[in-house]
């Protein structure tokens, strides 16, 4: 039997990888993408219902937009530590959705630029202890037309922020209009002096590239846009890959590892696709953008004779680095009501990285969440005379569902010495492959941050009229596995010895694997990844074409 | 995958539990064509309207016998209470946790079993009767006791495990969509003033 040959394997149709199938089918290579999840659609698969339609844990039949089964993982806060199992049922999973679109279907779609310190962190702060963090190979400078490409083609809405990063366009669209939140939030922030603004979100604010704006639903993160009006890979780049002709989608086709050839040279990966059986396809480049637990699992599965210990891992440095930003909720209970009840929810941002001179790193401040009834009466705080159960739960919810906003307060996170995402050296997942084995703990560095951007989000409410705030304890060291966040496991770098990929995103010594997922990011900044994982996409998608062009990858 | 038999179980629900309401309520089952004019009534009032279901209507149960739904009901309504608003009994909960055992949530069967075993034991030995029989404050004083209870009730869940369970499902019968059994005449998304 013949073994089918393409160009380029892309494995991962998330963020990132949705993008570069689109880039390089663009540029006329044949692309073959992958995901092991299913392909949704908002016809058959959005919907109002809390108990059926979200990926939130409230979910009855488990996570919405995947893993379909009880996927599961190790994870220990330390390398030494006990381990213990933790599957796809549990809140506690390392996950952003298993899916075509991958966490951009559920996301809530916050599409910040990082800041330029956050690329050059140990220039700016020198050696952390207990933290392994270097500069990234690249600048703010270098990824910013990509931030801008990122915004363009995916529909981002928002404004330039007067703290926000250097840009040299506007959004492609402006803010959506304001909520009652947003009016109580707004003139609050400017009180205090601060210098408010509209979050960036991909989200259409008006007709955009043929779909259409936004109804201002509550049901949005968690959920698949029942108007595709989320900026999903699923709804933009990959529909526009597939339209070439040459980029192929295989969902619920699950990647083994990746093949070599007589010589040690990467060519292709093996899969399968739904319950067939194992197969190669060749291709002259392979992409990873699996995230940041399964990029490095498959890495670390490709074991050979000329990888003995994995593809990119010739100095120990797959997996290792793994972490992800920080963040608190606090919670303001008002007299009156503050919301109409429009979505999305997050119509006011204020922006504190690297503002204040006695705190290292800083974060972000912005409000909203989809207020639906599942969701407030699990995630909303009670004051501690409020039992979990009986009149008073009940009392308390039915008073304040429409009289409380959630600030989310983001701060940033620093890979820390100890933290890998590893292969289990003895279970395996039900297509016999070893599972992703994690050690992750949070870095002490972000709890000055949380603290002080928690009392800021705490100020701000109380400005705004709230007679009281809660929020859950800041732990010092949140004991966790990875989560949505999650970032850093295969990181760029200027030095092969502490990196695993250049600044193009190529795999160091291995000519012709690249990575474009939350992996190959160096740290996390101080709010959500998800632009800044799209901005590297394009960045590497570019240097593969180049590469293609010059004939370096074609061989 | 999952979607697609997934789907029709949805209907397959409500039109169950349509059916044994209907046969309590209506006497229709004998009578093939009206009863399918209601199988379209009854899915319309699946997908969100009100329906005109009288309270504590005596449903019958598809997985709980008698004793397991009246304790099961009698702790929902301990979770959610009736104040001046409807509470979980009212609402159906029990009907919801019932019907989700009989379906998608049968995993859970052997922990209500035990469950509701062990609920009854801390009730006979803190108050000499068993759960559903006592009154609203020794129910409370029963629950606040399951709530510490670290007695292995099945596998290595515990006591409070157990009422952790009860709680989660209750949140979902009396705040979840009303399409699964339970939120009843939406009552609550109507208490939180709540529209989907």
């Amino acid at each position: 039997m013949s073994v089918e040959s393409v160009d380029v394997a892309v494995v991962g149709a998330g963020a990132g990888g949705g993008i570069v199938a689109n880039e390089l089918a663009q540029s006329g290579l044949r692309v073959v993408l992958f995901d092991r999840g299913r392909q949704f659609s908002a016809a058959a698969d959005s919907g109002h219902d809390e108990l059926s339609d979200s990926q939130a844990p409230w979910n009855r039949n488990g996570r919405r937009f995947g893993p379909e089964f009880a996927e599961i993982q190790t994870y220990r806060p330390d390398p030494g530590s006990p381990p213990r199992v933790v599957s796809s049922r549990d809140n506690d999973f390392s996950i952003v959705g298993w899916c075509v679109g991958g966490g951009t279907v559920s996301y809530q779609g916050l599409s910040w630029r990082f800041h330029p310190e956050t690329f050059r962190l140990k220039s700016l702060y020198g050696s952390i202890p207990g933290s392994t963090v270097e500069d990234w190979p690249i600048s703010y400078d270098d990824l910013e037309p990509y931030y801008e490409k990122a915004e363009y083609e995916l529909g981002i809405c928002g404004e330039a922020a007067a703290t926000g990063p250097f840009r040299r366009k506007p959004y492609p669209m402006p803010p959506l209009e304001d909520d009652r939140e947003a009016q109580v939030l707004f003139p609050a922030a400017r009180r205090l002096g601060w210098k408010p603004f509209h979050p960036p979100l991909a989200i259409t604010s008006m007709e955009y590239r043929g779909r259409a704006a936004c109804v201002r639903c509550p049901f949005c993160i968690g959920y698949l846009c029942e108007i595709d009006s989320k900026s999903s890979t699923a709804v933009t780049v990959i529909p526009q890959a597939l339209k070439t002709g040459l980029c192929s989608l295989r969902a619920q086709s699950v990647v083994r590892e990746i093949s070599v050839d007589g010589s040690g040279t990467p060519n292709g990966v093996i899969y399968r696709e739904g319950n067939g059986r194992w197969k190669q396809l060749r291709a002259k480049v392979i992409v990873m953008a699996a995230s940041t637990v399964e990029t490095p699992r498959l890495f670390l599965n490709s074991k050979s004779k000329w990888f003995p210990v994995g593809i990119g891992n010739r100095h120990d440095q797959v997996g290792r680095h793994a972490h992800q930003d920080a963040g608190v909720a606090v919670f303001g209970f008002f007299d009156s009501k503050v919301s109409d009840g429009q979505g999305p929810g997050p119509g006011c941002a204020v922006d504190f990285q690297f503002q204040n001179p006695n705190i290292k790193g800083g974060g972000i401040i912005y409000n909203g969440f989809s207020r639906t009834p599942l969701r407030v009466v699990n995630t909303v705080p009670r004051p501690e005379s409020v039992n979990s159960w009986g009149r008073d739960f009940k009392d308390f919810h039915r008073k304040y569902f429409w009289k409380h906003i959630r600030l989310y307060c983001g701060a940033h996170g620093l890979p820390r010495e100890g933290n890998r995402v590893d292969l289990d050296p003895e279970l395996r997942d039900e297509l016999g492959m070893p599972i992703a084995s994690i050690s992750n703990r949070a870095h002490s560095w972000s709890a000055p941050q949380l603290e002080w951007i928690a009392r800021c989000a705490d100020q701000f409410l109380k400005e705004a009229g709230a007679q009281f705030t809660l929020h859950n304890p800041i732990a010092l060291e949140p004991d966790s596995p990875l989560g949505d966040h999650q970032c850093g496991s295969c990181r760029m770098g200027a030095d092969p010895r502490s990196s695993v990929a250049d600044r193009t995103g190529r795999v160091h010594d291995v000519p012709n694997v690249f990575i474009a997922d939350g992996s190959l990011m160096t740290n996390s900044g101080g709010c959500n990844p998800c632009l800044t994982i799209q901005a590297l996409a394009y960045l590497v998608s570019e240097h593969i074409a180049r590469g293609w062009k010059g004939g370096g990858l074609r061989r | 995958m999952k979607r697609s038999h997934l789907q029709p179980r949805k209907n397959i629900l409500c039109r169950r539990e349509f059916l044994h309401r209907c046969a309590v309520c209506a006497g229709m089952l004998a009578l093939p064509p009206a009863w399918l004019k209601l199988l379209s009534v009854a899915q319309q009032a699946c997908s969100g309207s009100s329906s005109q279901l009288p309270a504590g209507s005596g449903l019958a149960f598809h997985f709980f016998s008698g004793m397991q739904a009246a304790t099961v009901e009698a702790m929902t309504d301990q979770i959610i209470p009736a104040d001046q608003d409807p509470g979980a009994k009212w609402a159906g909960v029990v009907h919801y946790i019932d019907l989700a055992l009989a379906g998608d949530l049968g995993d859970f069967r052997p922990t209500y079993v035990k469950g509701i075993e062990r609920v009854n034991a801390i009730s006979r030995s803190l108050r000499g009767n068993m759960f559903a029989d006592l009154k609203f404050p020794g129910q409370t004083q029963v629950l606040e006791e399951l709530e510490r209870d670290q007695t292995v009730v099945i596998g290595k869940l515990t006591g409070k495990a157990f009422f952790d369970l009860v709680r989660k499902h209750t949140l979902e019968g009396f705040f979840g969509d009303p399409k699964y059994g339970g939120n009843r005449e939406s009552i609550g998304w109507r208490i939180l003033k709540f529209e989907p």
